[in-house]
């Protein structure tokens, strides 16, 4: 049986040595130009080629890949630890006009190439911050999936990261590019509904995470790269499983559960459109905590955000009003109690919403432009806090009270060591 | 469940009191053979500890402890440890500082970080002294574990491995952050080369840079664009005339990868009016950047640059500069936006600029235009850009121009924009003006009524409040017939079952409802089809007609309904009709990329017409197109 690696047999310091010796390699082949050069007349041009790498080519990424298709853009490196996905990646590409993109496991090849303008990480979660980082810090703009991070301190040094080199962070919580949930929050930003006093939303539940005995590594599988920072585990098959049922999505190690999965989408929303996106929560109720029937989480002005409270009608989200209710969905559902208030247009005094509706292409835009995307890393990191922060206090099975202005858990010393992970020795997050 | 029942019992633990001799059984059970137990082991251990008071806690991490030891299975010392990562006190120091020794180095890194995590000053020490015990490419996991607690103490034994060109040392002393680390870093980079140099600028970034000349030097000649670019960020806040010199000399190098970097970051800072004033010299997409940051940061103090830009902007981008004319405009904009809106009405972005315009003055004017008694023509184009603008007060004004006694020129322009900004009340009064012999206003009712109907989207409710009892009241059939040929922009289940009864019982209205079907919305017009073609009486031509409305109901974008109804009525169709052709363009609606909730309806539905001699297409092959196995 295969058996696992060493904890630092493919860790960032080996990466080093690899990549001086990529360097001397980089001296004779050809070279690849960074794409902002080859604007008009030397002059980096609104419609100048931009150069993207994919990491992680999961079945998330199927969503993503058909940005090869926009014209100016170019896949220049394909990345994954599995040899199996990275193949994936390689024919995804190649079905859309691009045989021959260099493949790689090494993320850090990708972050020393000039040439490489965006990268999309596609990873699991506990991935993302040191990934993005490490772009950011090269030069490069990003597009990361949600949630933007696995801990609140994560969420900090990439929120910083995105302000000191200017990098454009696009989140992948791509619902605020849909029209019916930009509606509804500017429907609920412009007093509609009235006051709002709840909001419901449905993110449903994954089977708990197993363990089960050590399985072989299979072939053409980098098993400790995977999990890169997050503690070692033995190897089994359902541990790295990229499934929308379970998977790594269950388990802690590598996301925040459903609060991360969906929770990353309404939560989002919810942010949006009650207009917290630079602030926060102030209290956190875990479900059963007390007989409490509901997990939720409550702003300074009482309005709490319940999840999964029954919705009758089948939308994954309601927005409860002091004059009435609304309801949204994905494939652009929405209603309202008052019937024809869905399909009101705005007036010019009512609250006008970031208007993206393709959550990729704004991501291209701004690159361009260099304007902010619709949920930069600023953003992202405020809805990624509110997912973590329900799952400490989810696992503390206790109510936890959160500052939004200083960014900490409030009075609980225990939860507070939750904020941050130390990571495994050659995974360390980048400055 | 295996949890469940676990955690019930770990609360009913809690609930009595839990002693140490239980946390025993889960300690022991972190290495059963049994992977359930070992998980709700795992889980209960943790539930325990991290509800446990002070007192209860010293007599488990005592266990903790005990159970790091090396004569125990990795399974045991792993969560044990991971737990003192947890709940660790000062006491569990000295035992992990030994485990920096172990043989395992798995071992080795889960004490490091546990060490890392417990707030006892006893932990800085034992890390601070291990840094120098052991190899060189060990030392990244100390220096992190040492900034990760951010204590400035640790800086001396930094210091050293900075002198000695550690990388990790470097990065290191960036986020620890004190003064002192921020002197060490810029000594080091005095000398520093190559990968060291990159990490050693990355720091002092990270540190913070007060010092000019450093912020300077790096902002013009650091190893990287985003090094520069992160200077150049702090350089704003040192020196706004020595960060406007990097800018210039940045903007006179074609090439520079990072001009347009530096200038949104310009533009979110006190520089932004040096920047918005070269904005006419700078190249077409820098002009672009300067544009985007003054509408993302809505800078409406440029409002009157913008109006003047746009008089001559390059083409490409005329739009970026109504765009933001629409964010951070005011009335100075609203006829200049107006100007082009007349000469292009179908352009959507001066459209859209022109409809979020800030322009209260502009509003009461039209207002006062529309509902006065000045020229006709005048007050329809006014009421023309309310309607656009949808301003407060429109949808009244517009209902109430919409009755009979108004002139028909403006009842006209009344309906034409109830059908962005009508509200039910229009609808009630569009239909009202359709059952009337008002021929000069009808032909506009209808077309609005089912513009505003299909707008609304609310199809079952229109349907039961306004158009089942306006056909029931009609006087004849004629009037039916006016409501009935434009009954498809209120298409839902309800008013499906309202054309249908026309069709079947062969009332006179038959062609009609027949015709409007075609053009129906809703997926539940797919059964009444099959019924047509189903119909004894039906011709050969009603037969084809019901083939193209389904075919239509399965591709149209426009149709809605559930994805179930969708493949259902593709499943009955393909046993309805037995020829190749329409089999073929049914199957080939479910090609290609589709949802995901059609895919599992497709995988639930279509598996039984596999093998079904009536059906001459290869749904196996589409099947597995979809990721169904047989």
């Amino acid at each position: 049986m295969k058996t696992s690696p060493s904890p630092t047999s493919s860790s960032r310091r080996s990466f080093l040595k690899r990549s001086l010796a990529l360097g001397t390699v980089a001296l004779t082949a050809p070279q690849i130009v960074r794409s902002e050069i080859l604007g008009r007349h030397g002059v980096p041009g609104a419609n100048s080629r931009i150069n993207l790498a994919f990491i992680g080519h999961g079945k998330q990424m199927n969503g993503h890949v058909d940005i090869v298709e926009t014209p100016g853009v170019e896949p220049l490196y394909v990345c994954d630890v599995k040899s199996e996905a990275l193949a994936r990646g390689r024919r995804q590409m190649a079905e859309r006009g691009y045989p021959d993109v260099p493949a790689t496991s090494d993320y850090e090849q990708i972050m020393d190439d000039p040439a490489v303008d965006g990268v999309m990480i596609v990873t699991p979660d506990h991935w993302h911050a040191a990934m993005a980082i490490a772009a950011m810090r090269a030069g490069k703009d990003v597009y990361v999936e949600k949630p933007m991070t696995l801990t609140i301190a994560e969420g900090k040094a990439m929120v910083e990261a995105q302000q000191r080199y200017g990098s454009i962070v696009q989140v992948g919580s791509q619902q605020r590019s849909e029209p019916a949930f930009r509606k509804a929050a500017e429907m609920v930003r412009s007093g509609w509904i009235g006051e709002i006093r709840e909001v419901h939303c449905r993110l449903g539940s994954f089977p708990l995470p197993t363990l089960g005995p050590e399985e072989p590594i299979p072939d053409g599988f980098d098993y400790d790269k995977w999990l890169g920072p997050a503690p070692y585990e033995p190897y089994t098959a359902n541990r790295v499983l990229g499934d929308y049922g379970g998977g790594w999505r269950s388990y802690w190690e590598y996301g925040s559960r459903k609060n991360g999965d969906w929770g990353a989408h309404h939560f989002d929303i919810a942010q949006w459109a009650l207009g917290r996106d630079h602030t926060g929560p102030t209290f956190f109720m875990p479900k059963g905590y007390d007989g409490e029937p509901y997990q939720y989480h409550q702003y300074a002005d009482g309005i709490k955000v319940i999840r999964d409270h029954p919705i009758d009608n089948g939308h994954m989200m309601r927005f409860i009003g002091s004059e009435g209710d609304i309801w949204v969905s994905r494939d652009n559902r929405l209603n309202t109690s008052r019937p024809e208030l869905a399909k009101t247009p705005l007036g010019p005094n009512d609250v006008r919403l970031y208007n993206s509706t393709n959550h990729q292409q704004n991501w291209l835009e701004c690159m361009r432009t260099r304007r902010s995307p619709i949920c930069d890393a600023s953003i992202g990191h405020r809805t990624a806090t509110i997912c973590q922060v329900a799952g400490i206090a989810e696992r503390l099975n206790r109510p936890l009270k959160w500052d939004p202005r200083r960014e900490a858990i409030v009075g609980d010393a225990g939860a507070s060591r939750w904020e941050d992970r130390p990571r495994r020795a050659g995974y360390e997050l980048p400055a | 469940m295996t949890f469940r029942i676990s955690f019930i019992t770990a609360g009913c633990l809690l609930a009595c009191g839990v002693n140490a001799s239980s946390i025993s059984q889960r300690i022991s059970d972190l290495d059963s053979s049994d992977y359930e137990v070992r998980q709700a082991a795992r889980l209960d251990l943790r539930q325990i500890l991290v509800s446990a008071s002070s007192a209860e806690l010293r007599g488990y991490e005592k266990e903790l402890i005990a159970a790091i030891e090396p004569d125990q299975g990795f399974a045991t010392r792993d969560w044990s440890i991971r737990m003192l990562e947890l709940v660790g006190t000062r006491a569990a120091v000295k035992p992990l500082a030994t485990l920096l020794d172990d043989d395992d180095p798995r071992i080795v890194d889960l004490a490091r970080r546990a060490l890392a995590a417990i707030p006892a000053g006893a932990a800085d020490t034992v890390l601070e002294k291990a840094i120098f015990d052991i190899s060189p490419t060990a030392v990244a996991g100390y220096a992190d574990a040492l900034a990760y607690r951010g204590k400035p103490s640790a800086r001396n034994e930094l210091d050293d491995l900075l002198a000695a060109g550690s990388v990790d040392a470097a990065l290191a002393l960036g986020k620890i952050a004190s003064r002192s680390s921020k002197a060490a870093l810029r000594q080091a980079h005095a000398t520093a080369e190559g990968e060291f140099k990159v990490a050693v600028e990355l720091a002092l970034i990270d540190a913070g840079i007060s010092d000019l000349d450093l912020a300077r030097t790096l902002a013009m000649e650091g190893q990287n664009p985003a090094i520069q670019a992160g200077a150049f960020e702090q350089l704003l806040v040192i020196d706004s005339d020595a960060a406007l010199k990097v800018l210039s000399t940045e903007l006179t190098d074609p090439n520079s990868p990072n001009r347009r970097v530096l200038l949104r970051m310009t533009m979110a800072s006190h520089l932004k009016d040096e920047v918005a004033a070269m904005m006419g010299d700078l190249p077409v997409s820098d002009q672009g950047v300067v544009l985007g940051a003054i509408a993302d940061l809505a800078l409406n103090e440029y409002e009157a640059q913008v109006l003047a830009f746009l008089e001559a902007a390059p083409t490409s981008l005329e739009d970026a500069a109504i765009n933001t004319l629409g964010i951070i405009g005011s009335d100075a904009s609203f006829e200049p936006l107006l100007d082009r809106y007349r000469a292009d009405n179908r352009n959507r972005v001066v459209a859209s600029a022109l409809e979020r315009l800030q322009a209260p003055s502009a509003d009461a004017n039209l207002m006062a235009t529309a509902s006065g008694d000045g020229d006709i023509a005048q007050r329809v184009a006014a009421l023309q850009i309310l309607a656009l603008r949808n301003s407060d007060g429109t949808t009244d004004l517009l209902n109430q121009l919409g009755r009979p006694e108004n002139d028909p020129e403006l009842r006209k322009a009344a309906f034409r924009g109830m059908e962005n900004a009508g509200n039910t009340v229009s609808i009630q009064l569009l239909l009202d003006s359709v059952l009337t012999d008002e021929t000069d206003v009808k032909w506009q009712a209808q077309s609005s009524l089912r513009r505003l109907s299909a707008n609304l989207a609310i199809a079952d409710y229109l349907w039961s409040e306004f158009y089942s009892s306006a056909i029931a009241s009609a006087t004849n059939d004629d009037r039916r017939r006016d409501v009935l040929v434009i009954l498809d922009g209120a298409s839902g289940p309800s008013s499906t079952a309202f054309v249908r009864e026309v069709i079947l019982s062969n009332h006179p209205l038959r062609p009609v409802a027949l015709r409007t079907l075609q053009r129906w919305t809703h997926i539940s017009a797919g059964n009444l089809w099959l019924e047509i073609a189903a119909m004894s009486q039906s011709n050969v031509a009603e037969v084809a007609v019901a083939k193209r409305g389904i075919i239509r109901l399965l591709t149209s974008r426009r149709v809605s309904g559930n994805d179930s109804e969708f493949v259902l009525l593709a499943k009955k169709s393909l046993l309805t009709f037995p020829d190749t052709g329409f089999q073929e363009r049914v199957l080939a609606a479910f090609t290609g990329e589709l949802d995901w909730g059609i895919r599992a309806n497709l995988k639930r539905e279509f598996p039984e017409l596999i093998d079904n001699p009536a059906i001459t297409v290869d749904v196996l092959g589409l099947l597995e197109s979809h990721g169904y196995t047989r």
